[in-house]
């Protein structure tokens, strides 16, 4: 409740106690400046006159009547309620007709008590507020039920009054013209009726009907909900129609059933009434009846959604981690590498490790290397037990195994982040921790500082013990887990080998002996099977089925639709996108990451089937536009069509899933990592062949031709142009290298801004001379040099 | 007799303008005549009569004026205007159209039946 309203709800009703016998006299008036301007009239102050003063205490004042006649004219005209102006008025008044008592030989205590009695009856207060009289020789009956009915009606004063006196001249006029008392008092009915229809019409002559036609009138005027103008408009000529009847000579109940239904009679007039109401008032309600018809379709619409959001419930069928621990744990516990390395791992806690800047290959790296020097000569054991791990024929870790709960507690987030037990941990694929692999890396850094070490201090064996070891551990991630970010380990690992061994082949070419070499060759040559170097995408499959029957339904024929888990791992997904600088899912723009717009996104989103297909769809293209060549790549068609779909807001939401999920792995990334280990494995194991050669003939062949078929099988390929691997001799020295990203060859000459950018593939390599853009074509204008590694390189 | 709703809604707003032909009427006088000159045919209550006054006051076919009568009450006069004479002009072909069908199917007799009272 406002201050206002409890205000004027608490303010104190006028007193209507009887006027005092002994009243205080008048108070002195005012006087000054400011007096004259509160109380002269402004009319006055214009024209500079003091005659019409609106000073009550100055007009009683200065009229000088006898006491107790001031005293109390002061205080009745003062609770009169009216204003100043007629409050001055009506003293004037009283005090003239004061005088004109005193001087008609009434005693001014007569003449007090006479105004005392006037005052209580109301006769100095307005019309308006006065009592209500009924006058005439109305009987008593009759008289109380119209001063009841004008009270209840709770109509203006005036109105009332006004009411009042046209209820009792026509009850009077009646009376007189012969109608018998008793009649009258039968048709006078209800009190409460009546004065409803007298607040809903302010139309007397409506009251005085017959009760049955009051009641017939006022449900009509309830029901019609007309504007009170309409309704009066309204009830008056129905009241005359009735009032015509009447008098007609026809009764009340002839009248009503001539009437017809009251409510068909309500709902006709109402829609005739605002037939007639302005156009801009029918324009307004159309306009409002539209928007309401609009928004409650679509409230039902949304509350339909909701309802089929919020019923949509995952069902997990499948455990795919089972699939993965299932082969895993088919290993024998004595194949099985993990143990070892588990081992190995809890004696090189994080703390006390050299800085990883240490095992780097560029100029900041001298400064570490005493440091990890030291750390190598502390940890020769360990360094025998990754050796034996890496002889192992498979990596083994099975998730859930209750024997890693100490080394997750140390490397991953917390002893039981991989559950209780094999068979009890079914986590969402896509979030699977897999800190072994994470710290498998720092394993083979070991084994790769190590053996720089060995060669340094031309001990071959633990070289050639070392770089076996690398090969080996590269291979047993490889088959650890089908996921893509293990076969990246795998392919970082196995590429620390190769940089090692070309390192080696060039800077310590005594090192290791004839057999030594071979065995190392072969090592690096057998990885992943040899021959070409495959990838797949088995793995994420997999993630994306687990992913799709945990936010999905599930209908039994392998479709189902976004469930408000799905929505909320969609929501994620989309900041984690965005924060990784990748891209954000339309919706982003729209504002309805809140739980709101779940129920519209599940009718928007694509169904569980349609994702899936799509999904496989795109993989399937990429296995095929991938597994070519390199130098036969072309952009694949799946990758044109996620960036399209990217690009569509609406096609961008349907297929948020497919987007945020395949985004990393539906792109060339990963295929061309393995083509850059083939050509750096193909360089490698040529330039192992060039020192045999070189040591059998004391000489560098002119060709690679003459490595074949002694040492070489046959002429490796430069990826990227098909053609043989250019070899030449520069300053007595062979040189191995490939066209590189640009497919020309530069004379063995590296990109200016790095080696690195030669081994690039971008489908702008794809574009003519014309089309692609200088800044392109000049960062990766140059050779990609394997072997010898360039210094530039070594540096960097 | 009753006449069906249907028949009754295109015939009442004919009817209506009609009685306003002449001279300015109030309800109770319409209702009256409608009854009278049709004997009863085309009686109507208030329920039916009243809404159609208001309907073809929004169409512009006849206006409202509130005036004194010569019982010297003040009542709720209904006149035609220029549009509502053109109404019944075109609802008058159109009646006798109808009729002069129904006629040559036999479903009235000639001379079709005139309103009771009105002019020939």
């Amino acid at each position: 409740m406002s201050f206002l309203s409890q205000f004027f709800r608490s303010r104190p009703a006028v007193s209507r106690e009887p006027l005092p016998a002994e009243p205080p006299a008048v108070p002195w008036p005012a006087q000054g400046l400011w007096a004259y301007a509160a109380y002269a009239p402004l009319q006055d102050l214009f024209w500079q006159t003091r005659e019409e003063t609106l000073d009550l205490r100055k007009v009683i004042y200065d009229a000088r009547l006898p006491e107790p006649l001031g005293g109390l004219l002061y205080l009745g005209v003062r609770r009169s309620r009216r204003s100043r102006r007629q409050r001055v008025a009506l003293a004037r008044e009283r005090i003239a007709a004061f005088s004109a008592s005193l001087a008609a030989g009434h005693t001014p205590r007569q003449v007090a008590d006479d105004f005392r009695q006037r005052e209580a009856r109301g006769d100095y207060r307005p019309a308006s507020q006065q009592p209500l009289r009924i006058g005439g020789d109305l009987p008593e009956p009759i008289v109380q039920w119209i001063e009841r009915v004008a009270a209840q009606a709770r109509l203006a004063p005036a109105a009332s009054h006004e009411a009042a006196a046209e209820l009792a001249d026509n009850f009077a006029a009646r009376l007189a013209a012969g109608e018998s008392l008793d009649s009258l008092r039968e048709q006078l009915g209800d009190v409460a009726q009546a004065s409803q229809l007298l607040r809903q019409t302010r139309l007397a002559l409506a009251v005085t009907l017959p009760s049955l036609l009051r009641a017939l009138l006022d449900e009509v005027l309830r029901r019609a909900r007309l504007w009170p103008s309409e309704r009066r408009d309204v009830a008056r000529e129905l009241t005359d129609h009735f009032s015509d009847g009447l008098a007609a000579g026809r009764s009340a109940e002839q009248l009503a059933a001539d009437f017809g239904n009251p409510r068909q009679a309500a709902r006709l007039i109402r829609r005739a009434k605002l037939r007639n109401r302005p156009l801009a008032w029918r324009m307004l309600r159309y306009s409002a009846q539209g928007l309401a018809f609009l928004i409650s379709t679509l409230l039902i619409m949304y509350g339909v959604l909701c309802v089929r959001y919020l019923t949509a419930r995952p069902t997990i069928l499948h455990n795919y981690m089972a699939d993965i621990n299932r082969q895993e744990q088919a290993i024998p516990p004595d194949d099985r590498a993990w143990p070892l390395y588990r081992e190995a791992l809890l004696n090189l806690p994080r703390e006390g490790r050299p800085d990883a800047r240490g095992f780097e290959r560029n100029a900041e790296a001298e400064e570490f290397w005493p440091e990890v020097v030291a750390y190598l000569d502390e940890h020769q054991e360990t360094l025998s037990l990754i050796r034996r791990a890496a002889n192992k024929p498979r990596f083994g870790f099975v998730f859930g195994d209750p024997a890693n709960r100490e080394f997750l507690q140390e490397f991953g987030g917390g002893p039981g982040q991989h559950g209780e037990s094999p068979e009890r941990y079914d986590p969402l694929l896509i979030e699977c921790a897999i800190p072994q692999h994470q710290e498998i890396r720092f394993l083979a850094q070991l084994l790769d500082a190590d053996a720089r070490r060995a060669s340094e201090q031309g001990d071959s064996s633990t070289f050639i013990n070392d770089a076996v070891a690398l090969v080996a551990m590269a291979e047993q991630n490889g088959h650890a887990a089908p996921f893509i970010v293990v076969d990246l380990v795998s392919s970082a690992i196995y590429r620390i080998a190769l940089r090692l061994t070309a390192v080696v082949a060039a800077e310590h070419r005594e090192l290791c002996s004839d057999e030594q070499l071979k065995q190392l060759v072969h090592a690096i040559a057998g990885f992943a099977g040899g021959g070409t170097l495959r990838w797949s995408l088995d793995g994420e499959r997999q993630v994306f089925y687990d992913y799709l029957q945990r936010n999905f339904s599930d209908d039994g024929d392998g479709d189902g639709r976004l469930t408000a888990e799905g929505f909320e791992s969609l929501n994620q997904w989309n900041y984690a996108a965005n924060a990784q600088g990748r891209f954000a899912l339309a919706w982003r723009t729209w504002g309805v990451e809140l739980g709101l717009g779940g129920p519209i996104m599940s009718v928007e989103i694509a169904g569980r089937k349609e994702q899936a297909e799509l999904a496989n769809r795109l993989w399937d293209q990429v296995e095929v536009d991938y597994a070519r060549p390199l130098w036969q790549w072309q952009e694949s068609s799946a990758v044109k069509e996620l960036w399209a779909l990217q690009h569509s807001p609406l096609e961008c939401t349907r297929y948020s899933p497919v987007l945020l999920l395949l985004w990393g792995t539906a792109s060339h990334n990963v295929p061309l990592i393995a083509k850059q280990n083939m050509q750096q494995r193909d360089a490698v194991v040529a330039a192992i062949a060039l020192e045999l050669y070189h040591r059998r003939h004391n000489a560098w062949p002119a060709t690679l031709a003459e490595l074949t078929p002694s040492l070489l099988p046959s002429v490796p390929l430069d990826r990227f142009t098909g053609q043989p691997l250019q070899y030449r001799l520069v300053n007595g020295r062979p040189l191995l290298y490939s066209c590189g990203t640009d497919g020309d060859d530069d004379g063995g000459r590296p990109p200016k801004q790095g080696n690195r950018h030669a081994s690039l593939w971008a489908p702008e390599a794809k574009l003519d001379a014309d089309t692609i853009s200088t800044e392109w074509a000049a960062a990766h204008d140059g050779d990609w040099i394997l072997w010898p590694e360039p210094a530039q390189e070594k540096t960097n | 007799m009753r006449v069906e709703r249907e028949l009754m809604r295109g015939a009442g707003p004919a009817a209506v303008l009609k009685l306003l032909e002449g001279e300015a009427k109030y309800g109770y006088e319409l209702i009256e005549a409608l009854a009278e000159r049709s004997a009863g045919v085309l009686a109507m209550g208030q329920s039916t009569l009243y809404p159609m006054l208001y309907n073809l006051e929004a169409q512009g076919l006849i206006r409202a004026e509130w005036r004194q009568s010569e019982s010297g009450r003040q009542r709720k006069y209904y006149a035609l205007t220029a549009k509502g004479k053109r109404r019944l002009a075109d609802d008058t072909r159109q009646w006798q159209a109808v009729a002069e069908a129904m006629a040559a199917l036999g479903i009235l007799s000639p001379p079709s039946p005139s309103l009771k009272g009105a002019p020939a």
